[in-house]
Order: C-alpha cells, then sequence, then structure tokens
C-alpha cells in the first residue's frame, strides 16, 4: 500500500460524528426552523403531478411570501431569533382532482418548543406529531447507546463495547444504525484479537452494504474480507 | 417502510427524522472535511438539513442518496467560507473580535486537524477537495461528481488530479518539515 493509499485509509477512517447532545440541539432547532417556515398543511405531489408544482408555489408565495425572504433570515442568524411573524395557519389547498397519495404533515408548534421535530416526506408515511416524537426520540436514546460503545471502543475496552452494542441490537433490533452498530462490532472483535469472527461478519456487512462508507476502514480493521 | 436507501436506488424516501438520524453522522463528517472548523458544525449542519428539506421534492430517486446530500453539504461550506471572509463586516469587531488575515480559517481549521492526512486535505482548495473527498473518500464515481457539484466531466477529471498531486506534494513537504523522511 503506497503512502497515498495510507493516508486515504486514514482519511475513511475518521469519522467525524456530533455527540447526543449536538444531535438533540441541531434536529430542535431543525424543527423550529421547518414549523416555522412551514405554510400550513401543504401536499406534496407525487412526480405524474409535478405539472400542478408551479401552482402549489404560487399559492405557497401568496401565503407566506411576504414573511419569508425576512424570516429565512432570521432563521439564519440566530441573534434576530426574537423576530415572529404572524402567518394564518389555514392551509393552503391546492386544486387538483383526485387524491394525492404523497402528503407532508407539518408539526404545529411554538417557535420555542423543544424537539422533537415531526415531518413526513414518505409517501408511504403519515404519522402524527406525537408519532415522529416518539421516533426521534427513539432515535436519540439508539445514539446515545451507540455513542457510550464508541466511547468505549475509543478507550479500548472493547468487551464493554461489544456488550454495549449487543444491548443496543438486542433493543433496537432494525434500527436505522444498523449499519454504524455492526461497523463498530466488527472493528471492536478485531480489535480485541477475535479477527474470524470480525471478518465473518466484515463479509456480512459487505453482502448487505456493498457501498456503505464504513466499508474501508472496516477493510483496514480486519485486514482482508474473504 | 422499506430499508433506506443510502448509495442504492430509493423506491421510497424515509421520513425526514429518520433522513436526519440516519445522515447526520455523514453530514458532520463531510462539512469536517469540507474545512469546516467544529465550532460552526452545530450550525451548518443544520443549514444543510434545512435545504435538504426544502428541496427534497426535486431529489431524482434514481439516483443515489447520499452524493445529492453531499452536493448540499459542499454549497453550504461554500458559503460559509465566502460569508467568513466578509465576518468583519457582518459581526462588527466588538462582537466577534477575529483574526484579520485572509487565511484565518484555513489556519484554524489546520489547527483542528488530527493528523497529518486531514492537515494536508484541508490545504486543498475547496473545489478541487470536494471532488478528492467525493471519489477518493466516499467512493462516488466521477461523473456522478461532476453531476452533482455541476460542473463538466473533464473539470471534474482536472480537479481530481490536480487535487492528487496537491495532496501527495502536500504529504511529502510536511513530512520533510517533520522531518520524518
Amino acid at each position: 500500500m503506497t503512502d497515498f493509499d495510507q493516508e486515504l485509509a486514514q482519511l475513511r477512517a475518521e469519522l467525524v460524528t456530533p455527540d447526543a447532545e449536538a444531535t438533540r440541539r441541531v434536529g430542535a432547532r431543525l424543527s423550529r426552523s421547518i414549523g416555522t417556515l412551514a405554510v400550513g398543511n401543504v401536499p406534496s405531489m407525487p412526480r405524474a403531478l409535478a405539472w400542478a408544482r408551479p401552482l402549489q408555489l404560487v399559492t405557497s408565495f401568496v401565503a407566506g411570501g411576504l414573511v419569508g425572504a425576512g424570516l429565512y433570515g432570521a432563521l439564519r442568524a440566530p441573534k434576530l431569533e426574537r423576530v415572529y411573524v404572524e402567518r394564518p395557519p389555514a392551509a393552503v389547498q391546492v386544486p387538483i382532482v383526485g387524491a394525492l397519495p404523497a402528503t407532508r404533515a407539518l408539526p404545529e408548534m411554538a417557535p420555542s418548543a423543544a424537539p422533537p421535530f415531526a415531518i413526513a416526506r414518505s409517501a408511504a408515511l403519515t404519522p402524527t406529531a406525537s408519532a415522529s416524537g416518539d421516533r426521534l426520540a427513539s432515535l436519540a436514546e439508539q445514539q446515545a447507546l451507540l455513542d457510550v460503545a464508541r466511547a468505549a471502543f475509543a478507550g479500548s475496552d472493547y468487551p464493554a463495547t461489544l456488550k454495549t452494542l449487543a444491548a443496543h441490537s438486542a433493543r433496537f433490533p432494525k434500527s436505522v444504525l444498523a449499519e454504524e452498530r455492526e461497523g463498530l462490532q466488527i472493528k471492536a472483535l478485531a480489535a480485541s484479537g477475535r479477527l474470524p469472527e470480525a471478518r465473518a461478519l466484515a463479509a456480512r456487512f459487505q453482502a448487505r452494504h456493498p457501498q456503505s462508507l464504513l466499508l474501508p476502514s472496516i477493510k483496514d480493521s480486519v485486514g482482508a474480507i474473504p | 417502510m422499506s430499508a433506506p436507501a443510502i448509495h442504492g436506488v430509493a423506491a421510497e424516501l424515509p421520513s425526514f427524522s429518520t433522513l436526519f438520524a440516519r445522515d447526520l453522522g455523514y453530514v458532520w463528517t463531510s462539512l469536517r472535511r469540507l474545512g469546516i472548523p467544529h465550532r460552526d458544525l452545530e450550525d451548518l449542519s443544520h443549514d444543510v438539513f434545512f435545504r435538504v428539506y426544502q428541496r427534497l421534492d426535486d431529489y431524482d430517486r434514481q439516483r443515489p442518496f447520499r452524493p445529492w446530500l453531499f452536493g448540499f453539504c459542499f454549497r453550504v461550506a461554500s458559503d460559509y467560507r465566502r460569508r467568513f471572509a466578509n465576518q468583519r463586516e457582518i459581526l462588527g469587531a466588538e462582537l466577534e473580535p477575529i483574526d484579520p488575515s485572509p487565511d484565518a480559517l484555513d489556519r484554524l481549521v489546520q489547527a483542528e486537524a488530527t493528523s497529518l492526512a486531514q492537515l494536508v486535505l484541508q490545504s486543498l482548495e475547496l473545489e478541487r477537495r470536494a471532488v478528492f473527498v467525493m471519489h477518493e473518500i466516499d467512493g462516488c464515481p466521477i461523473p456522478e461528481v461532476a453531476e452533482t457539484l455541476g460542473i463538466p466531466l473533464n473539470t471534474a477529471y482536472s480537479r481530481l488530479r490536480l487535487a492528487r498531486e496537491q495532496f501527495t506534494d502536500g504529504l511529502r513537504r510536511e513530512r520533510q518539515r517533520r522531518g520524518e523522511r
């Protein structure tokens, strides 16, 4: 491996991740930004109805356009957060015949409200604000537990890392952070000398996540994936 | 809900809160690689996801998600560097005294580098660095890089070549300076 490759491997392995508190803060701020900017419950459109998008934009602009620029400026500059603007809560109706399968449920919350933020953009998902809030709380919990494992790994306490990851796996078997969890598990196994197990898991990881951002650092940790 | 597709085709996009939880780490790391100092990572991560939210309807689900997301990181980082250059006009010296030299941001970020590779990476010009990070670190094919950054394919290849040369030279010079070899 050349110097260039070695340094690249180092760069790939250097993942800077926010801690749970920073994650919560960014999420809370995002919740306020999006909640404040939203103009009622505007249905998002399927691509087949893309012709109606200009109409949606125009109606959204009429309802909230006068305050949009000022509000956006306020959001971009925290020192101006005291600038509030009254906005009618009424939903903007887009005159499209037929049901729209894709909806965006936007949270109704005061600018100072704490997280969670509740935004559903999926065509198949229309959760309530509280349901999304629960999900976000759960995600924060998942992230926090993973942070505990990361801290143990950083301190070379591999048994504690693996124990925490096992607890994470038992508690959140279908976590959206499973990819990160599995990656850390492989690195902890490799670092603790359990290379055959690590390589077997790495092979499975590679099959499941062939494009994973974590794959280069996993390969580095196990040497070669069978 | 189907499993979220990060690199592959996302037939169905997960909810925004799931995207946020899943990709905040990637955005955070990408911004760092694009030369954002630690103190501003929170603000700029917020800005990235805010823009993503506004443009999510424009996302082409036939394309991989993370390169698209990286495009937002690049534009936010680029805007940030322009703002930083004008910071004296925006904030005023009495609020936040800053180093007036033009390379203050580079020196701040380089001082935070935790490895030789990171230090050298931070010395690359932002446009070249973006191509380098997307292709060499994230493993994104150059046509996708060009599409994401909105540049001609030849320009993307040219920037990659220059970034590689600059990175290699930077490593050599820094090692010499440190007397390593």
